[in-house]
Order: structure tokens, then C-alpha cells, then sequence
């Protein structure tokens, strides 16, 4: 059958790729995991000292932790993609103006990142270390919850502060970026993705208590029960007919909340999602890879301030008003948005090898761990706290090289039928791209 | 069919049996399982719990109460728990497990001091079909997360042996043994 054939041709031209990638590699690859892993543990261990202090300095303290974690991936990354020779890949114009800097890689792309994170709950996770090291470093005690104060429900705490302090951040960050922006100093880049890693953080923590308490209060409400109604309807008419609706639908609501969907979030979205991240980092401010490849040329955002030459005083400010309330949009948002988009947009068997090989790496990753526990078998919580991270270390080392070398390598493949698809040659680095392009035939790749 | 719409179709298994890959893994056990069976001590941490034997009937004696329902059956379990030197712990947790159900114990386990052990009966109240493949659980829960042992044992009750002491006792009853601590020389 063609359709597996191609699948199969995709799926060992990824698989070959991303080993032979992540071998040429590895020594970096493996100490830059190793680094990212140490300065984000250092840090939750930090914040949860930090804990006594403020719950807002621990806040402030794991943003620094979230920044490190995401600087070794961007590294990581671009090691990887080094490798594979992407930035040749994309023929960007010789006076192209954009920024490679980690600083600024780290501003465009902290948010998505985070966003990414707030959706598998790692954040949420994170939160979770932190009272878990706190309990590790000062005993068990439940007389004092942790990070309450981010609570904007918890006694003591104003919900119009904790907003309040969300719009400042948040005009902070704007701020600090516009400079960045005009002077180019990567401290400034640094300092803007510290202060967007604690915005977004009480965004996630606050917000969800906000959101909590929000669907509470709408259940005290007498109208909440007239939203039953209908299905108390349905019901009553299915029983005239001997048919429990309610049952059937629980079962089938069990069936996707508890195993279906966890497994497209972790196997089918995950992955894309991170994919779509990786683009952002090897080719953030391109609008779309095949507008790229058909033009011959790179589609940047004009959107700027620092862009915009308008004479007419008007038109400026009301240009610099939208810049301020949509930069974000346009900055971080929109290239997420398309870098989906264009790994979406490759074709039925590249994204079908993709998830393979991610779906595998993850759950080997997994069985990793596991078999490290059951190898350990059962202790208290006091050993695992101690020999967790050592073993989350190990994981991490043999996880995340291969997890960047396969989305470097899943990226360059998106070039390489793309350009195929536009008629480009087909970029000569590694011959086993130039057999991708082979692989999964021009024509399935989709007009954009 | 296209070969543009073949070419989804294999994406789409690709990605169902990546959600089944997923499925099949299942959550990660925080669990560590030893698998133990009838008349063989097996050590929890300091502790070590035997299963000696068990009983079934309708009707439950349980100290000066009878206690019966129709349509189920009573399995008191007897076993013996020994803390030669640890802490009397009170995190330890009984259950039962059959045909991919779970049972709670009627009552809470009664931990022996240091230095004692305590014979005593656990009860199950459980359909009669679940009898057969029934295991007892004991697992130390930790206070926050940990991988925490969990001891499995196995009754040993095959599908003909169910049914011969369904046709044997299903109608008797079930008389406890009360917690009898006793000093471990």
C-alpha cells in the first residue's frame, strides 16, 4: 500500500535522522540538559526557601527557574538544528534583521512556552514541588499552605491587588521589551522574559483560583439549576423507552475525559505544540514556511514600533496604542499560531511519523523512569525525595537530547518538503533529508 | 479513495494507536507491588503480615452482632501482623481486589505495637461471582507522595474452588476473630 510505504519511508528517515543527530551531538546535547536540569532544580529548591520569605519572591524565584529550563531548550535546540544546518535552510535576505540572540529568543518565545506548560500542568506541577520542598526542607506541616498568598480567595488577600499587579507586570514587560527593542541591550532581553515568566505565572496560579471560584459562585446560583433542565428532559424521554441517557453518557464522558483525551493532549497535541515551538525558535518572525518557500523570500511581521515611519502624528499614535495592546499578539502569539500551522500543514505522513517517533520517545522516557522505581522498589517519602531528582536526572539526560535532536530534525524535514513542494532545490545537508522529500511525496503537502 | 485521503486514514491509526500506546501505559503507579501468597509472611517496611486462612457465609458474627444481606457474601480473611522493632504505623491501608473491582475493608486494620504482633480478621462484603481471583492488598500510604510497597496476596480462590465453597458455605457463618495482640518472643 503507497500510503504505508510512504509512512514507513518517513517515519525511518526521522528515526534515522534524529539518532544520527543526537550521536554527532550528544557531548552538548547531554551538558546543556544536564545544566538546564541543575539551574531549574537549584531554583525550585530556592523558591520553596524562598516560601517564608514572600510566596511572591518564590513566585519571582521559580520564573527564574522556568527562564533557565527554557534558555537549555532554546540551546538545545539550535545545537541540534546547528547540526542539521537550518538556519541555511531558510534563505533569509542578507540584511535580514533578525535578532538570534538568546536574550531575544527568550522574550518571543517565554509566553508560548509557559502557555504549553499551563495546558500539561507543569506549571501546576511546579507549584506542587514547591510545597512538596518545603516540606523535604522544614517537616511536614499543614498548619501553612504554601504560595496562599498567590490565593486571590485566601483570607487576607485582595483580588483587586493581585489583578492590580497583574496589569502592572504586565505594563512593565511592554515597557521593558520597547527598550529592549531600541537598544538592543540583552540584559534587557533577560529581564523582560524574568518579569513575562512571573506574569505568567500568577496569571496560571492566580487565574485559576479566580476561575474556581467563579464556577463555585455560579453554582450557588438559583439559574444554575435551570441549565439541568434540559438534561433532566432528555433523560426522562430516553426512560420512557428504557434507555438510562444518563448512565450511557457518563460512561462515554468517563471514556474520553480519563483515557481518550489524556492520550491525544499527550501523544497528538503535545507534540505539535512543541514542534510548533521549535519553529518559533529556528525561524521566529517567518509567517509561514511555504508563503517562504513560494515567494523565495522571508515574510516578516511589520508591525513594529520601531518600524513604523508614518508621518502623520495620528496614524502614529494610534499605531504605537495597538502596538502596545497587540504587540503580544503579534510578537508571540500570531508566529505560534502559524509555526502550528506550518507543521500542521506538511502532509499526512510526515505528521503521522512525527507523532510516532514523539509517542515513542515519550513513552520510553516513561518506562524509563518507571523501571528505575521498580528497580528501587518501595521507600518513604523522606528516600524518595532524596533519590527522585537523581532519577528524574537520568530521564532528563536520555529524554531531552533526543527530544530535541527529533524536533530539530522534524523542522528541517517541514523545509525540505516544502521545498520540494515550491520547485526550491532541496537543502544538501544530510542526505537522508533529501530522501524525506523522496519519501513523502511534494504533492501531499498542503496548499497553504 | 484518493491517495491524499489514504494517506490521512494511516495518519489517523498512526495517532489511535499512539492514544492506545498511551491508554496502555496508564497513570504513573506511585505504587510498588510484592506479590505474596496464603501462609507466607511478607515484610512491609519493619512489619511483616501473613495471611493465614479464610472463610465465607452470608451471615457475619462480628463480636455480639449478626449482621446479614441477600445477594452477598461475607470473606473474612484472617491474618497476622508482626512489628518485631518499627513504630506502630497507622498508615497502613487493606483492601480487596476482583474481576477489575475493589473492595474496602469493613474495618480498619489494628496495628500492634512494637515488639507485638496482632492475629485478626479483615472483612469483605462482596458479590459471590467476585469470589473467585480475589486478592488481599496491604500498602503502607505515605503522608505526602512517595512510591509507597503495596503487598498483593493472593487467596488462591480458582473458579472451581469458588464455586465448591460457594456450594459448601455460602449459607454459614463467618465468625471474626478479634484482635489478639501477643508479645513476639
Amino acid at each position: 500500500m503507497p500510503a504505508l510505504r510512504t509512512l514507513s519511508g518517513s517515519l525511518n528517515q526521522l528515526a534515522t535522522t534524529t539518532v544520527g543527530v543526537w550521536w554527532r551531538c550528544l557531548p552538548r546535547l547531554l551538558a546543556i540538559a544536564v545544566l538546564g536540569w541543575a539551574g531549574y532544580r537549584v531554583f525550585t529548591y530556592l523558591a520553596a526557601m524562598a516560601v517564608d520569605v514572600s510566596a511572591w519572591l518564590s513566585l519571582f524565584v521559580l520564573a527564574l527557574g522556568f527562564v533557565v529550563n527554557l534558555s537549555a531548550i532554546i540551546i538545545g535546540l539550535r545545537t541540534a538544528g546547528e547540526e542539521l544546518q537550518i538556519r541555511q535552510t531558510v534563505p533569509l535576505a542578507e540584511d535580514d534583521p533578525r535578532d538570534n540572540s538568546i536574550s531575544h529568543l527568550l522574550s518571543i518565545t517565554l509566553l508560548p512556552f509557559l502557555g504549553i506548560y499551563a495546558v500539561f500542568d507543569v506549571v501546576t506541577d511546579a507549584a506542587n514541588q514547591i510545597q512538596v520542598n518545603y516540606w523535604v526542607l522544614n517537616g511536614l506541616t499543614f498548619e501553612r499552605q504554601v504560595l496562599s498568598q498567590l490565593n486571590p480567595q485566601a483570607e487576607g488577600n485582595s483580588l483587586w491587588a493581585i489583578v492590580g499587579l497583574i496589569i502592572g507586570l504586565y505594563v512593565a514587560r511592554r515597557l521593558i521589551e520597547l527598550w529592549f527593542e531600541r537598544t538592543g541591550l540583552r540584559p534587557l532581553g533577560l529581564l523582560s522574559a524574568l518579569v513575562e515568566g512571573c506574569f505568567m505565572l500568577i496569571v496560571v496560579m492566580s487565574g485559576r483560583q479566580l476561575v474556581v471560584s467563579i464556577g463555585k459562585w455560579v453554582d450557588d446560583r438559583a439559574f444554575r439549576v435551570w441549565l439541568d433542565y434540559p438534561g433532566w428532559g432528555l433523560q426522562h424521554v430516553f426512560g420512557l423507552i428504557g434507555v438510562d441517557v444518563g448512565a450511557w453518557l457518563d460512561q462515554v464522558g468517563a471514556l474520553w475525559w480519563d483515557s481518550v483525551w489524556p492520550g491525544i493532549s499527550a501523544m497528538v497535541v503535545e507534540p505539535m505544540l512543541w514542534l510548533a515551538l521549535a519553529a518559533l525558535v529556528f525561524g521566529n518572525r517567518v509567517i509561514s514556511a511555504a508563503d517562504l518557500w513560494r515567494q523565495g523570500r522571508p515574510v516578516t511581521l511589520k508591525s513594529r514600533r520601531a518600524e513604523v515611519n508614518v508621518g502623520e502624528r495620528q496614524r502614529r499614535l494610534a499605531l504605537e496604542v495597538q502596538e502596545a495592546f497587540f504587540g503580544d499578539l503579534n510578537d508571540k502569539y500570531l508566529p505560534t499560531w502559524q509555526s502550528l500551522r506550518l507543521v500542521l500543514g506538511v502532509g499526512a505522513s510526515f505528521f503521522a511519523a512525527f507523532v510516532i517517533c514523539y509517542g515513542v520517545l515519550v513513552t520510553g522516557e516513561d518506562w524509563l523512569t518507571r523501571g528505575m522505581y521498580w528497580v528501587l522498589g518501595g521507600h518513604p517519602a523522606a528516600f524518595w525525595s532524596m533519590a527522585g531528582p537523581f532519577i528524574d536526572l537520568i530521564s532528563t539526560a536520555v529524554g531531552e537530547p533526543l527530544r530535541w535532536a527529533l524536533l530539530a530534525t522534524a523542522f528541517h524535514t517541514c523545509l525540505a518538503l516544502f521545498a520540494s513542494r515550491g520547485g526550491q532545490p532541496v537543502p544538501d545537508e544530510p542526505d537522508a533529508v533529501a530522501a524525506a522529500a523522496g519519501a513523502a511525496p511534494a504533492s501531499e503537502v498542503t496548499e497553504r | 479513495m484518493t491517495a491524499r485521503l489514504r494517506r490521512w486514514l494511516v495518519a489517523i491509526v498512526a495517532c489511535a494507536a499512539m492514544v492506545g500506546l498511551h491508554a496502555y501505559s496508564g497513570e504513573f503507579p506511585n505504587e510498588h507491588v510484592s506479590r505474596a501468597s496464603v501462609g507466607t509472611p511478607a515484610a512491609l517496611y519493619d512489619a511483616t503480615v501473613t495471611v493465614n486462612s479464610y472463610a465465607i457465609g452470608q451471615v457475619l458474627y462480628n463480636d455480639t452482632l449478626f449482621q446479614g444481606r441477600s445477594g452477598v457474601i461475607y470473606l473474612a480473611v484472617n491474618i497476622t501482623i508482626a512489628n518485631p522493632r518499627g513504630e506502630r504505623s497507622v498508615n497502613w491501608q487493606v483492601g480487596g481486589e476482583a474481576n477489575g473491582r475493589t473492595f474496602a475493608a469493613n474495618d480498619l486494620l489494628d496495628m500492634p505495637q512494637p515488639g507485638f504482633r496482632i492475629t485478626q480478621d479483615v472483612v469483605f462484603e462482596l458479590d459471590p461471582a467476585d469470589l473467585a481471583g480475589f486478592t488481599v492488598s496491604f500498602l503502607h500510604r505515605a503522608t505526602i507522595y512517595a512510591y509507597d510497597p503495596k503487598i498483593v496476596v493472593d487467596l488462591g480462590i480458582t473458579a472451581e474452588r469458588a464455586d465448591e465453597l460457594l456450594a459448601a458455605d455460602r449459607y454459614a457463618t463467618v465468625t471474626t476473630v478479634k484482635a489478639t495482640p501477643e508479645v513476639i518472643r
